[in-house]
């Protein structure tokens, strides 16, 4: 019986018949000056800049120097940054600062709710083996999968792997590293006959050099994805290249090698590096003998060329070298 | 009646606006729509915290396929998306104070430059992010196609990538949406000191988009 | 602003009534495409609580029928003789030649009926017609703080319910209402729209919930007329306020499960299918973090009608307002960490005893609850009316459907009953017992507000008694026939259970009669009631200050509260004429209204 039987006029403020005091209104219109806002702008750039260089010198430290960091430095110093980054947008950019402390308080109910839906998901999720060992861990039936497989139980990885050494093996790149075995004879040729010959020579061999590599690179890629493999793999390639007199592969090896190094990630840039020859293999398969004929047909010797491509075999680029010879 | 030269005698629609009958004032109306707004962004939030959620769950299962995961994305194209997004968000915040302070041709310059943000955002993750992963195979459950794999749960990252950046992009579509409404409305006159609760709402909106990738950024490229 | 002073003198919850007259929001503006035309774009919250009333009375009907072809199914354990002929199979395609075909349908019909009735009808049943109409008017305002938004949750709604329902005319769906993956993501794989209609309904229907909830939380923190302390709003509107918390926070995670679902249902992208990694627990606890809270969304602003029609039809004070309020928002906080207690055969071990412990927290605000009704009354002059008839019948059932929820949350005693009839008469108890009891209770205790005619009390009382004899028949079998061991969602049992199903099915029919004998009732009120005063129960609360039905804008003036909503004994009913109703004398010993009291009598 808490409820007071009547409201006396005192708590009815005649000189405020709106309840805007007991509502708990506040003035509504803020305004926040853009020297403030430059300013949490400026701020948040450096976070984000900040953020990013603790990530990257985090892989620094376990590459170069070989210390194995804790795995929660990484996790509590993004996340922390983040935080901070996101009270910044919220206090300044949302007006939270300024505004109706309801809004504040509305937030973290919400932040609390999305606390508790993580908090207890995860106490069930992370505690299945604490009495019975065999509900922890991969369970397939019902359970947490122990393999992600496709329909004919084939884990997807390796069903995605053995797709690709099968596109790897298809007669369209074969035939790619057939028009380079061409083009190498002819840019040979081609160095022999004065300066433009040799310009295009060069640009000829490194084009040659480049498909055999990316196959090479191919070949070895799913050994070349393991971390710590990829960075050694690639200098032994370029060093066997250069043994072998190929100075141009070795230099592309070398390069690769050093750009992986560079980023610090064995990883990270061993996939990236991958994925980008992956994409440019793709050109040359598809277009890259065209462009190789396209530079043939400009040498000193066109009819070479033609003999040259089109005797090895009869390709689109062959084709397009023909046509390129009536121009 | 009077001989002071008036700047002119229509009014602007702001100034003309009238607040709903059942409010008592404009500001508690204003007050309200922004309350009500507060309550619809909670909602946002939880509903990403779905994908939060999911992501740490897995994360913590399968920590191989999240670091192996984390590698495969470039910190950089994330990077330049969150600098895009903070620019954008700074510049949403400052048409809002030139609504305010009757600027509105500052205020419009600046919504368009949020406008582009907003496409420089979705053309970074369409042309540097979902397109050339998605064409070497890197792409969610049962359409994982990447022969380079090595931890089995990989699809499953890639899965809570898309998810988590795709319902994200949606919101920056709609955000974007939002933005063009008030620009238009701005340029008719809808909006001025009096007046400019949609300027401020789609505001809150676009920050939330922002806020959202504050903590994508680091959970999807950083950390590993 | 006249209204005001003129409310000032009147001393007590009064709007005045001496100032320009409006029409009522029924009034018909022209011809009746011109009518039709009016309603389908009106802001007005009372006709957006009377659609909304109409939309989820249809689809309660569309419900029950579901729910009587369940019942009849069970009539009988489907029987193979020696032969291969099958008997006892109601519903089954006419060329059928298994068993399975007619499970199939039984499958499908048990599917429809629980999501109809969880997200078409319990969730919005409440909040979105009674509380749409009458929490503006019972905290004085003119309005819902979003009009516009208001409306379009209605459509949203009608479109969610039209998508679902739609995915009958593809064949239905099979999964239950609960969609639980993988079974949901790879069932019917010929024609993946069934269940992505279905999910996509489901979906939508959240973001209706989700505007409607933000709309009342920003109504009652913005809008309460002058002089109404947080503690001077009724308890409906606590009620409806919490449910409205638990609304907007819970809402967006079945957002993005259901989102998640149809992800997983099209593009197959592993989230929730162990077989590419995912986790199917993973999507139990999603599905539970949204739907445990929401099933307080179900009970909470039932529980506000029976405690606002309580006090009102006992004419007594309520017994510890504050309690009461307060259990509301503790019902609100404490249904986000209790979501486990669906999964105890799923979760770990440690997750189960931690939500286990967790969920008997829920009993104390519910217990602060009923003892506080019942504490209400004691000594009070009750007026035996079919509103108090339901309030009654409520406290009976939803004290069973409570202590029944006691075994379940238990943990050793769950994993007998677990997925059992016990479970599904536990919640019919408290989501029919509890939530449509109290609705039916909100309806009739309204009734003369909303539509202002009066109903045959006594033919609504006939019927509710018959609705609570069909309701005990169908369910209180149920508890025996789970305790004995009979699994939830089987379309056969063993013979011994036959003598349960047989007598469970005998009460779905009474249930039948007594809500039709309500339908006709409520019909031949519209159609030759008697006109309704504007207090016919003499509350206290504003609502019963504006006319009945309420005008256009609900009161001629902004009113003004001076007294709390159930200070019957300090003040006169505003608008209250004893002929119209007289009100019971208190049982002995009873403190009698201030209407009654000579002293006192104005």
């Amino acid at each position: 019986m808490s409820h007071a039987p009547a409201h006396t006029p005192e708590v009815f403020d005649e000189t405020d018949p709106h309840g805007q005091h007991l509502h708990g209104q506040h003035e509504s219109h803020v305004i926040v000056g853009p020297f403030t806002l430059r300013t949490v702008l400026i701020v948040l750039l450096m976070l984000t800049a900040l953020t990013v260089g603790f990530a990257q010198a985090e892989i620094a430290i376990q590459n170069w120097l070989g210390i194995e960091l804790p795995w929660w430095i990484n996790v509590v110093g993004a996340m922390s940054i983040a935080v901070v980054k996101s009270l910044l947008v919220m206090a300044f950019f949302m007006q939270l600062k300024y505004d109706n402390p309801i809004n504040t308080v509305l937030m973290l109910f919400c932040f609390f709710a999305l606390g508790l839906f993580l908090m207890f998901s995860g106490l069930d999720l992370f505690s299945r083996g604490l009495v019975y060992d065999f509900k922890a861990g991969p369970v397939i039936a019902g359970g947490t999968g122990s393999k992600v497989v496709t329909a004919d139980g084939k884990p997807m990885v390796v069903a995605a792997a053995d797709r690709f050494k099968q596109k790897i093996g298809n007669p369209e790149i074969k035939e790619a590293l057939l028009v380079a075995d061409a083009v190498e004879e002819f840019a040979e040729e081609a160095a022999k006959k004065g300066e433009a010959g040799e310009q295009a020579a060069k640009a000829l061999e490194e084009h040659v050099m480049h498909l055999r590599d990316l196959h090479t690179i191919m070949v070895h890629a799913p050994a070349l994805g393991q971390q710590g493999r990829s960075v050694k793999e690639l200098e032994a390639m370029a060093a066997a290249y250069r043994g072998k007199g190929k100075a141009a592969a070795a230099d592309i090896l070398a390069e690769s090698a050093k750009a992986l190094g560079a980023m610090k990630m064995a990883e990270r840039g061993a996939s990236y590096s991958i994925e980008q020859e992956f994409k440019k293999l793709g050109e040359a398969a598809h277009g890259g003998h065209h462009a190789a004929a396209h530079t043939a047909s400009n040498t000193a010797d066109k009819s070479r060329a033609r003999t040259g491509v089109s005797g090895a075999l009869d390709t689109e680029g062959a084709a397009a070298a023909t046509k390129h010879e009536g121009h | 009646m009077s001989t002071i030269p008036t700047q002119s005698p229509i009014k602007a629609l702001w100034q003309r606006y009238v607040h709903a009958g059942h409010f008592r004032t404009a500001a508690e109306e204003f007050d309200a729509c922004k309350f009500g707004f507060w309550l619809f962004l909670s909602t946002e939030v939880l509903l990403f915290g779905g994908i939060f959620c999911a992501y740490f769950i897995f994360r913590t299962l399968y920590p191989g396929a999240w670091r192996e995961g984390s590698h495969l994305l470039d910190w950089r194209f994330g990077g330049m998306n969150t600098a895009i997004l903070l620019i954008s968000s700074y510049t949403m915040a400052a048409s809002i104070y030139c609504v305010q302070k009757a600027q509105f041709t500052r205020a419009k310059i600046n919504l368009i430059i949020t406008l582009l943000c907003g496409a420089a955002f979705i053309y970074i993750k369409l042309a540097f992010e979902y397109i050339p992963k998605w064409s070497v195979g890197k792409r969610p459950g049962s359409m994982f196609d990447y022969p380079f794999a090595n931890d089995p749960h990989l699809p499953l990252w890639w899965s809570v990538y898309y998810c988590g950046t795709s319902i994200h992009a949606a919101h920056v579509i709609i955000g974007m949406i939002l933005i063009a409404r008030v620009l238009y409305r701005t340029h008719k006159g809808c909006y001025g000191p009096t007046h400019y609760t949609m300027v401020e709402v789609t505001g809150l909106y676009w920050h939330l988009v922002d806020l959202i990738w504050i903590f994508l950024f680091p959970l999807l490229y950083l950390i590993h | 602003m006249a209204g005001h002073t003129q409310a000032a003198h009147a001393g007590h919850a009064h709007g005045g009534g001496h100032g320009e007259h409006h029409g009522s929001y029924l009034e018909r503006k022209g011809g009746l495409i011109h009518t039709i035309w009016d309603w389908a774009t009106t802001v007005d919250h009372k006709k957006i609580g009377v659609m909304y009333l109409f939309a989820i009375l249809f689809m309660f009907f569309l419900g029950g029928v579901a729910a009587l072809a369940v019942r009849f199914e069970l009539l009988e354990p489907v029987r193979v003789a020696a032969d291969g002929t099958i008997s006892g199979q109601f519903f089954k395609p006419a060329d059928a030649s298994s068993i399975s075909a007619g499970n199939n349908i039984y499958n499908r019909l048990f599917t429809l009926h629980g999501a109809i009735m969880v997200f078409m009808v319990i969730v919005p049943s409440v909040p979105a017609s009674l509380g749409n109409f009458f929490l503006p008017l019972m905290i004085g305002a003119k309005d819902v703080a979003f009009p516009r938004l208001n409306l379009l949750s209605w459509y949203v709604y009608v479109a969610g319910s039209i998508f679902a329902v739609s995915s009958i005319i593809l064949g239905g769906v099979d999964t239950g209402w609960t969609f639980y993956a993988p079974y949901s993501t790879t069932t019917d794989s010929e024609m993946n729209s069934k269940v992505v209609f279905m999910v996509m309904g489901a979906f939508i229907l959240g973001f209706s919930s989700i505007l409607t909830g933000l709309n009342f939380i920003v109504t009652v923190h913005k809008l309460r007329a002058p002089g109404m302390g947080w503690f001077d709003m009724p308890l409906f509107i606590w009620a409806v306020y919490s449910s409205a918390i638990i609304q907007v926070l819970a809402t967006p995670v079945i957002g993005i499960t259901l989102l998640l679902l149809t992800f997983e249902r099209i593009f197959r992208i592993g989230i929730f299918d162990p077989a590419l990694g995912g986790d199917p627990v993973l999507y139990q606890h999603f599905f539970w973090f949204y739907s445990h809270p929401v099933v307080y969304v179900m009970i909470l602003p039932g529980m506000g009608i029976i405690s606002d029609v309580l006090a009102v039809q006992a004419h007594k004070k309520i017994f510890g307002y504050r309690a009461i309020a307060f259990a509301s928002l503790g019902i609100a906080a404490v249904s986000f960490i209790v979501w486990g207690h669906h999964m105890f055969t799923s979760m770990s071990e440690l997750a189960s005893t931690v939500f286990s412990a967790l969920t008997f927290l829920v009993a104390i605000p519910t217990a602060v609850k009923m003892f506080n009704w019942i504490g209400t009354l004691y000594k009070s002059s009750i007026a035996l009316n079919a509103p108090m008839v339901y309030t009654l019948i409520f406290l009976f059932l939803f004290a069973i459907g409570g202590l029944t929820g006691l075994p379940l949350g238990t943990l050793s005693t769950d994993l007998h009953l677990h997925d059992s009839y016990f479970v599904v008469a536990h919640f019919h108890y408290v989501m029919m017992g509890g939530t449509i009891m109290a609705l039916m209770a909100g309806i009739h205790h309204w009734w003369p507000k909303m539509f202002g005619k009066m109903y045959n009390d006594k033919v609504a009382i006939i019927a509710a008694l018959i609705v609570f004899a069909g309701f005990n028949l169908t369910f209180m079998t149920q508890f025996l026939l789970g305790a004995q061991g009979m699994p939830r969602r089987y379309a056969s049992y063993v013979d011994e259970f036959q003598t349960l199903h047989r007598w469970s099915t005998y009460g779905s029919w009474l249930l039948l009669v007594g809500f039709l004998i309500h339908l006709f009732n409520f019909l031949a009120s519209l159609a030759v009631g008697k006109k309704a005063p504007a207090n016919p129960w003499g509350g206290l609360t504003l609502e019963w200050v504006a006319d009945s039905p309420p005008s256009e804008h609900n009161f001629d003036h902004e009113p003004i509260v001076r007294n709390g909503p159930y200070d019957f004994d300090t003040v006169v009913p505003p608008h209250w004429d004893p002929k119209d109703y007289p009100i019971p004398a208190p049982a002995a010993g009873g403190r009698p209204m201030i209407a009654h009291s000579p002293d006192k009598q104005q």
